[in-house]
């Protein structure tokens, strides 16, 4: 036994070295290995979080892609493109006499403007790619359905994480559009309100004080929406008149966040010219 | 050096002390480590994703029949926001509730716009793009929540 003490107290040294060293090997390499997994961890989080964050705001931008879309198509009297019609400062004309033009297909023309919309913000999302899709817009009983859909999947990437999602999304929002062009519809195409007014003005009276007074009786509401007319021009020729109306129908219930070189919310306003009367003097 | 015989006995005791207290020096340094670096991820964790889900909740919250805290912090430069009460009310309940906190603050890409409490937190970030009411010139902001 006389040498076991060098060897013992060496072993000690050594096995004791071994021990702390391991222990605090484990503290460092534990360590490292924790942050590099809470990195991670916070990773996935912050994808599922910002995936989600996008989601609601997918909602959002469509909403406001509706607003501004259907704010400038119903401003053009219900037209996306206004090319081949008659208008006047970007307003076009209904009825020009016993000729109308009303957008049979306004709800295509909104929806068309309101996919152009959306995808600028589309375009815009950072960190999350949001997909190319189509927006569709329907009347339903219980209001207007808005509809984006695609294909393609909602992404968002990182080095430790990919994600996807089901970037589709709908809003029913309250049908005063389908209100607006029906009422008008009715009004000024279906029946021809203006030469009614001025025929009955004119068995009285043909003056342009008269045919006025007879044209504001059309000014009304109607279920939430308002008809106002402003009228640019009458003209009279003994027992015929003519007059040109600008007629603004707006939804006097609901404003909108819009553009209009200046953000803030709005009623939406339908516009459109008619021009009608007796004899066409104007 | 050459230990005598006597000696033989106390080392071996010696060895066995040393032994056992490096052992256990090793089990607590191991427990006490680990159980501290669990906790501090779990920390993290816990208070990264309470922000953001508390933020998110917030998002969601129902201000009125079509609103929402979303709308009115992203439409805020156009609703009236900094002059309507009802909306600071709201936006301080809900995130009292979710944040669980009376001091936090709403920062965008300029400044506080929203505050609350004598207090300048720092402690829990979280922050999420928003989609705005159309503008050729911007679409998108980073809106910030801040709490301790």
């Amino acid at each position: 036994m006389k040498g076991i003490g060098p060897i013992a107290l060496a072993i000690i040294v050594v096995v004791v070295g071994l021990l702390l060293s391991g222990a605090f090997f484990n503290m460092f390499i534990g360590t490292t290995v924790i942050i590099r997994e809470t990195i991670k961890e916070k990773t996935v989080l912050n994808a599922v979080n910002k995936m989600e964050s996008i989601k609601i705001g997918v909602e959002h931008a469509l909403y406001y892609s509706f607003s501004q879309g259907a704010y400038e198509v119903l401003l053009t009297g219900g037209y996306d493109d206004l090319s081949t019609l008659r208008k006047e400062d970007d307003t076009p004309y209904w009825r020009v006499y016993d000729k109308t033009y009303y957008p049979a297909d306004y709800l295509e023309n909104i929806a068309s403007r309101v996919d152009s919309i959306f995808e600028e913000y589309r375009k815009a999302s950072v960190d999350v790619f949001i997909p190319d899709g189509e927006i569709e817009m329907t009347h339903i009983p219980n209001g207007l359905l808005i509809n984006f859909h695609s294909t393609g999947l909602l992404k968002y990437e990182t080095e430790f994480v990919r994600l996807y999602d089901n970037p589709n999304t709908t809003l029913i929002l309250k049908d005063s559009i389908k209100t607006m062009f029906e009422r008008s519809r009715e009004m000024f195409i279906d029946q021809d309100s203006i030469r009614d007014k001025i025929v009955e003005a004119c068995q009285v009276a043909c003056t342009v004080e008269n045919i006025r007074q007879e044209l504001k009786s059309l000014e009304q509401t109607y279920d939430g929406i308002e008809i106002q007319l402003d009228v640019k021009n009458i003209i009279t020729d003994g027992m015929d008149g003519a007059a040109l109306v600008l007629v603004i129908v707006r939804d006097k219930e609901n404003e909108y966040p819009v553009y209009d070189y200046l953000s803030h919310y709005t009623n939406l306003e339908l516009r459109f010219y008619v021009l009608s009367g007796t004899k066409q003097l104007i | 050096m050459v230990l005598g015989k006597g000696f033989a006995p106390l080392t071996l005791l010696l060895i066995g002390v040393i032994f056992t207290i490096a052992l256990i020096l090793l089990v607590v340094v191991f427990v006490f480590t680990f159980r501290y670096h669990v906790v501090s991820n779990l920390q993290l964790i816990y208070n990264y994703n309470n922000a953001e889900l508390a933020f998110l909740t917030f998002m969601r919250s129902k201000f009125d029949t079509t609103s929402t805290g979303y709308d009115i912090l992203a439409a805020r430069k156009i609703n009236g926001f900094d002059g309507n009460d009802r909306m600071k009310l709201f936006v301080e309940e809900k995130l009292n509730m979710t944040t669980l906190s009376n001091c936090y603050k709403l920062v965008d890409s300029r400044s506080t716009f929203f505050k609350v409490g004598n207090c300048d937190p720092t402690e829990n970030v979280a922050s999420f793009m928003f989609f705005i009411p159309y503008n050729p010139d911007s679409l998108i902001e980073e809106i910030t929540l801040v709490y301790d």
